[in-house]
């Protein structure tokens, strides 16, 4: 159950929303874009024959029927099969005679009858407003079944006026807005194909639900309902043998179409005949679609514990019941759409016809409603609300009569009334008004007294005794067994009655009858191919003496009657110009009538055919001259003629042939030329729009090359456009040409590879790089006019500047930043060797103590070996002389001694051995430091980078020696690899140095007394050097992990580091070396930074 | 092709359809017993329906492609308000 406000604001979103699409087709048609003019919107628009009463009332009829509901539909399916005979013609007809309604169909067809007008319009409202009623009555029911509060909502009194306002306005804005009936309603027909496919499309889903939802399928459904005690009490097999079957197939072939709604819709809104052949299978087929549920429904309700009594509302209360409640929503509005949209039109088409042909009759006889006449859209608004609200009043009032419930099937009874007098007047052409009249009132008061009287009975509001023993106890009239006749159902009766009244005196009387000529005119031209509505040629019979301005004036008079001054004028003037005498001060009497015709018929469409006959012919009245002159016209021209009356008729008839076939022809013509001229139109639209959007891209286009031009002629930046085959430049801006130094002429006659010193074969292939984008920035050496050599930077890409593709260089002058950046990395070398400079110190320093040491004591031992050399040089002088040797060598020996000469001669070789190894260590500590600082160089040398990382392990030594033990795993098959030595050491002893420094801060944190490891290997990966520095340390954060390449970052204390280490190493690996620096690490475990260096790299040896 | 074509669009094989259809959905062909049985009828009616439709696709087909388009002339020549 839904709470009535949502129910109520979705209705008004349902409403808001066929405003918007009704709206929208307009639009779209105002610029000749129409939605409306298309087959599938016709197709769909002509299902609003499906009421509340198929949505709701076909399955209660199934329910408590059988299959009787279907000849509703299948009967319209039969009748189509002749709409292309039937259809087209009243549709030609409709085009020709500006027909506006039913009722204006046949008062054309017969001599403009106002009388048959009237008629026709007030059986249609007796027939059609409770129809109308039983469409709002379906709304409120569904209403209060679907909202929960119904019962006690003050909206209960409301609801039906809701509806009435809502139905009201909509049928006023988009059904008659304009005073022209006979115009087409493009917004309204749009929005009611939609609401017709939205209806559809529910019903199915209801069905769908049912079907496999509730049950298990047709099949299961069809099996159930076999067992049950209702499929034997309703005998629904048998009710394909009911009696009244081909009654109402015959109802609905011919309500399909003459169904005041479905006329309106099939034939008046009409605009291409063509459409008819699509809509031939399209609707059907929608109304098979919208049927193939109907039983299963009917029946599943049944088998749900439903009663036949509350059948009509199964669509609404099987989903409401069984969990779908926004089904049940869904389903309510697809009701609501099949009411709404038959109130709508059938309100239109019925305020049409109350207007034309009740209304203006009467103000035309009162003087003083007069005034009305130019009030006549305002009176069709009126028309419109007063016809909904009778409907409303009347549901209110018959609210559950049998009268209602039944009025469905006697409304088809009534329209029916209109078939002979429509199918004669088309395919018979001696039938005639009197006939007509004859018939169709005869037929109604018949359909009166045998079908809506019983139900007046039935409802209880006339007394049983007239049903059982006839009016004043004359059994031989009761309405039921009207002449005695027995056996029949009472719709069969009334129906057979009606129809045996209706068209016998229809054919009697036209028989009987005769028609006036102009009748006989009309009636020929009903019986023609009516593929044509050109104007004849003007007559050059007559003298043109009849003042035109005088006739002018009369046919104002009759004109500002119905419309405004403006309008009367616009119409009168249209109507001279096509009759060509627009010109003329004074017109021949065949150039008058053709005239006067022609305004007649342009009124019709606004009031009616009969109505505007009828208003011309009073108040343009010929005179006795002008009459005498009309028959002298029409004498001569059958003088000139020079036949008999046979031979004239005969002509007649073979030249009415001739011109039909003619005007046939032309027809088809003309509307191959409209065809043309509609795709001209579209095609120039189309090149409209192109040239539009041309002219736009070409201003864009010009804007954008301006301001090309202004940023290529005043930005500081160098910009050159160079020719990509030819390596011209083909234009340099002021700042190129000041940067080079030379003229912007002398540019534009050079080639860039007298800039840049590239052979052709680099230049094409920096030019193929920057075509396919695969390359765009570059690094060259540009030669300036005064011989220097500056370092650029260069951005390009592939443009085309006038039509011709050139390569777009910005230049930017490096060479100053280069110097900075060499600046900035010896900085930082010098930082580094700064820091290692105590350690290093440190390191030389030991082995400088003990050479030192070993040095003093070899100059003290040499010393005392002095006194024993001189002591030796006696003793070898005495030897010699072979005088004082004994004491000579007891002082040897006490000297030899007193200098411990035995440890002398141990441990001066040890002293010259270590003094040499400190000497080779300090040598080698210098070696490496010489190599780790080698001098920056600008191109890549081939490096040995197992000794290059020793080197750095060396110099470094003192800052991990007592944190860490180093192991190094370098493969000996590492191949040099190109590189900038100096840049590439700083890289790996910045990595040492925070491994270093990780260690020891991992042993501060953990308060750990053995030393960490720091790991370094080397691989030949692929075309990669790969170079690993694995650390015990403290490990890296993942939330910092991505920033550490970051330059400025660290995470050391103030003053302990500045943060470039790691975003410079990325620097020359990344920018300088083109390869890539990693780095992997678990908190409290270490980290490993990976160093990849490309092995090959073109162009730096 | 064409001469199918042409028989659909004789107006006398339209007629003849419509007669067809008339026969199919009455009496005494609706009366046969076996349609007693509500699924019998219920494909019966359908598939009857659907043929028919499908001949009234093929009439529609082959009339298009013989006429030309001819539009309501009511747009140009109507008194508007």
């Amino acid at each position: 159950m839904f709470d009535p406000a949502v129910t109520i604001t979705i209705i008004c979103l349902y409403m808001g929303l066929l405003f918007c699409v009704a709206s929208w087709a307009e639009r779209r048609a105002s610029t000749g874009r129409s939605v409306a003019r298309n087959p599938a919107v016709y197709s769909a628009s002509l299902a609003i024959y499906c009421t509340a009463w198929t949505y709701y009332g076909s399955v209660g009829k199934a329910a408590t029927s059988g299959w009787i509901f279907l000849t509703i539909y299948l009967g319209p399916t039969l009748g189509i099969f002749l709409w292309w005979v039937v259809l087209r013609k009243m549709v030609r007809i409709k085009n020709k005679y500006h027909v506006t309604s039913l009722a204006d169909f046949v008062s054309a067809r017969y001599g403009k009858s106002q009388t048959l007008a009237i008629m026709v319009t007030l059986i249609a409202l007796i027939g059609i407003t409770p129809y109308i009623a039983l469409q709002l009555k379906a709304v409120t029911s569904t209403f209060f079944l679907i909202t929960a509060k119904s019962e006690k909502f003050w909206l209960k009194e409301y609801m039906g006026l809701l509806v009435v306002v809502l139905m009201s306005l909509f049928a006023i804005i988009f059904g008659a807005r304009r005073l022209d009936a006979s115009e087409r309603h493009e917004g309204m027909v749009v929005a009611l194909s939609v609401e017709c496919v939205i209806k559809l499309a529910i019903f199915l889903a209801v069905g769908l639900f049912v079907t496999f939802v509730l049950f298990n399928g047709f099949g299961d459904i069809f099996q159930r309902f076999s067992q049950t005690v209702a499929f034997r009490g309703l005998e629904i097999g048998k009710s394909l043998s009911n009696p009244e079957w081909p009654t109402y197939l015959a109802l609905s072939m011919f309500g399909v179409l003459f169904l005041p709604r479905q006329f309106h819709i099939a034939v008046v809104e009409n605009s291409d005949e063509r459409h008819i052949l699509k809509a031939m299978w399209m609707f059907p087929l929608y109304l098979l679609l919208i049927n193939l549920f109907v039983m299963p429904i009917a029946m599943g309700g049944l088998l749900k514990g439903g009663t036949g009594m509350k059948a009509d509302f199964f669509v609404l209360s099987l989903p409401l019941h069984y969990g779908g409640p926004w089904l049940a929503m869904a389903a309510f509005i697809g009701g609501f759409s099949a009411a709404t949209g038959m109130i709508i039109v059938s309100s239109m088409t019925l305020a049409t016809m109350v207007t034309n042909h009740l209304l203006l009759p009467v103000l035309e006889r009162t003087r003083k409603l007069r005034f009305l006449r130019k009030h006549l859209l305002k009176c069709r608004w009126a028309a419109i609300a007063a016809i909904i609200m009778l409907g409303h009043w009347f549901e209110s009032c018959v609210g559950e009569s049998y009268m209602l419930v039944n009025m469905g099937i006697l409304a088809f009874a009534a329209v029916f009334q209109f078939a002979p007098a429509i199918v004669g007047g088309i395919f018979w052409p001696r039938g005639n008004k009197q006939g007509a009249i004859l018939g169709m009132s005869a037929g109604f008061a018949v359909w009166s007294y045998t079908l809506l009287v019983p139900t007046f009975v039935k409802s209880g509001w006339l007394s049983e005794a007239l049903l059982r023993n006839g009016p004043l106890g004359i059994g031989f009239l009761r309405p039921e067994r009207l002449f005695g006749i027995s056996g029949m159902t009472p719709l069969n009766h009334g129906v057979f009655w009606s129809m045996v009244f209706n068209v016998g005196l229809y054919m009697a009387g036209s028989l009987y009858f005769a028609a006036s000529e102009e009748e006989q005119g009309m009636a020929k031209e009903f019986m023609e191919d009516m593929s044509v509505s050109s104007h004849t040629p003007l007559s050059t019979y007559g003298e043109a003496h009849i003042d035109l301005g005088a006739r002018r004036k009369q046919v104002e008079q009759v004109l500002v009657q119905y419309l405004s001054d403006s309008e009367a004028g616009a119409a009168i003037d249209q109507c001279l110009e096509a009759t060509g005498i627009r010109a003329k001060t004074l017109v021949s009497m065949a150039e008058l009538m053709e005239f006067l015709k022609e305004i007649e018929a342009r009124l019709a469409g606004s009031i009616g055919a009969s109505s505007a006959h009828r208003a011309l012919r009073q108040g343009v009245v010929l005179d006795m001259r002008e009459e005498a002159e009309l028959t002298g016209l029409y004498t001569r021209i059958l003088q000139d003629l020079q036949l008999g009356p046979t031979e004239l008729r005969r002509k007649i008839d073979y030249y009415k042939e001739r011109q039909t076939l003619l005007s046939d022809h032309f027809s088809k013509l003309e509307a191959r030329v409209e065809e043309r001229t509609s795709e001209l139109v579209a095609s120039n639209l189309q090149l409209k729009t192109e040239i539009d959007e041309r002219t736009k891209a070409e201003r864009s286009l010009r804007e954008s090359e301006q301001r090309f031009r202004s940023l290529f002629e005043h930005h500081r930046a160098i910009m050159l456009l160079v020719d990509p085959k030819s390596f011209e430049i083909r234009d340099a801006n002021p700042a190129a040409a000041e940067f080079y130094g030379y003229a912007r002429e002398e540019l534009r006659a050079m080639k860039i590879t007298e800039l840049n010193q590239l052979s052709a074969e680099q230049a094409a292939a920096v030019s193929r790089g920057i075509e396919t984008g695969e390359q765009t920035r570059f690094v060259f050496p540009h030669r300036l006019r005064d011989g220097q050599i500056r370092t650029v930077e260069v951005h390009s890409s592939s443009i085309t500047v006038e039509g011709r593709t050139v390569n777009f260089s910005i230049i930017h002058d490096l060479t100053e930043q280069k110097i900075l950046e060499s600046q900035l990395a010896q900085a930082q070398k010098l930082e580094s060797i700064g820091q290692l400079a105590a350690g290093i110190a440190h390191e030389i320093n030991t082995p400088a103590q003990f050479v030192g040491d070993n040095t003093r004591f070899l100059r003290d031992a040499c010393a005392d070996m002095e006194r024993v050399f001189a002591l030796q040089d006696q003793l070898l002088g005495r030897l010699k002389e072979r005088k004082q040797v004994e004491e000579l060598a007891g002082k040897i020996e006490e000297v030899c001694t007193e200098i411990d000469s035995q440890y002398l001669r141990e441990e001066i070789p040890k002293a010259f051995a270590q003094s040499l190894d400190g000497l080779q260590r300090i040598s080698g500590i210098v070696g490496a430091m010489k190599e780790f600082s080698h001098p920056g160089t600008d191109s890549k040398v081939c490096v040995d980078l197992n000794r290059a990382l020793q080197s750095t392990i060396t110099v470094s030594r003192n800052e991990w020696k007592y944190v860490a033990e180093m192991v190094t795993d370098l493969d000996p098959a590492l191949p040099p690899v190109p590189c900038l030595p100096g840049e590439i050491n700083q890289v790996f002893l910045n990595l040492i140095m925070n491994a270093s420094q990780a260690i020891a801060e991992a042993a501060k944190g953990n308060g750990a007394q053995h030393k960490g490891t720091i790991t370094i290997t080397t691989r030949t990966l692929d075309q990669y050097a790969r170079i690993s520095i694995t650390d015990t340390g403290c490990g890296i954060p993942e939330n910092i992990r991505s920033r550490i390449f970051d330059p400025f970052f660290t995470t050391k204390d103030v003053g302990k580091g500045t943060g470039q280490g790691l975003a410079i190493s990325h620097s020359v690996v990344v920018d300088k070396h083109g390869g890539t620096i990693t780095v992997d690490s678990e908190v409290g475990r270490g980290a490993v930074f990976v160093v990849r260096l490309p092995l090959d790299s073109p162009g730096d040896k | 092709m064409e001469r199918s074509a042409r028989l659909l669009r004789q107006i006398e094989f339209q007629v003849l359809c419509f007669c067809f259809g008339l026969v199919l959905f009455n009496w005494p062909l609706l009366g046969m017993s076996w349609l007693e049985r509500p699924q019998c009828a219920f494909i019966w009616l359908f598939l009857l329906w659907a043929i028919l439709i499908f001949l009234l696709f093929l009439i529609g087909r082959a009339e298009v492609s013989n006429t030309a388009p001819v539009e309501g002339s009511n747009d140009q020549c109507s008194i508007q308000r």
